[in-house]
């Protein structure tokens, strides 16, 4: 028989999970209010971009001068360029979709504003969920470089077979 | 994907490189030895492994945002967050198994 180690990572996600859950559920008036004043002050759209500017300038400095990683969104070759592009990628796309976001979720949970006034229930779901995709894709991808830099990784440089022998 | 390989004092030393098999670690060093940390190493000798498991930070990131949908929302998003970061590992999977039999 097998010995099972318990993953601690998984674990841990499953529990934040559920407390996330279980506080929206009991609390959701609360939580409504609080979404809503963290969408329409820009707190979540102005996170992400400064973590956005500063993961991929460190990233850029710390990783990306030793060797690419395919990390980056756009690449020319020309390192500032990337930089620039991949940080106004990122930003757009988050800004974009925080601002798709907040307007779906007032219209659909408070209703005091309609932002959207052509588009049906559905519609307005459908946006809901695709802003969320995307904050989701753009926090992703800071956390994965984000990892990359935390990590600790010798640099590497060309040997000979003597140098091997030795 | 990290890369490593493993010193005389039986240490794991990851590599600030990444390639997609040793071929290609090869041409981008331009030899098949490779200095790390004063010692010289085969391409042979570098290993790949997982870099970080994806699953969970995606499924958490997925319930945070969720809480928009209230608590169905977490739910679907923390579900939905899972299943990506698992897709994301299977490929980082791929890669390290294609690249430890280059």
């Amino acid at each position: 028989m097998s010995i099972k180690t318990i993953d601690l990572s998984s674990v841990a996600a499953l529990t934040i999970v559920t407390l996330l859950a279980l506080i929206s559920y009991f609390y959701q008036e609360t939580a409504m209010q609080l979404i809503r004043l963290i969408l329409e002050a820009g707190y979540l759209n102005n996170v992400i971009i400064y973590s956005v500017v500063i993961i991929i300038f460190t990233h850029s400095i710390k990783v990306k001068n030793k060797k690419d990683n395919g990390v980056f969104i756009i690449r020319s070759g020309f390192v500032p360029l990337d930089v620039f592009l991949s940080c106004s990628t990122y930003i757009a796309v988050s800004t974009t979709a925080c601002s798709l976001m907040e307007g779906a979720f007032v219209q659909q949970f408070f209703g005091d504003v309609q932002y959207f006034t052509q588009f049906t229930n559905l519609d307005v779901y459908v946006l809901l969920g695709v802003a969320a995709l995307l904050i989701w894709y753009v926090i992703f991808h800071m956390y994965t470089l984000a990892g990359e830099l935390v990590f600790n990784a010798s640099s590497i440089t060309a040997s000979n077979k003597d140098m091997h022998i030795k | 994907m990290k890369l490593y390989v493993i010193d005389p004092n039986n240490k794991k030393n990851h590599l600030s490189i990444n390639a997609q098999s040793r071929p290609e670690l090869i041409s981008a060093i331009g030899s098949e030895y490779i200095l790390v940390e004063g010692n010289t190493y085969h391409a042979s000798q570098v290993v790949a492994e997982k870099s970080q498991e994806s699953a969970p930070i995606s499924a958490v990131i997925g319930g945070a945002i969720g809480l928009v949908g209230g608590m169905p929302g977490v739910l679907i998003g923390g579900a939905l967050g899972a299943m990506f970061g698992s897709e994301a590992d299977k490929k980082e999977e791929q890669e390290i198994v294609a690249f430890n039999r280059s």
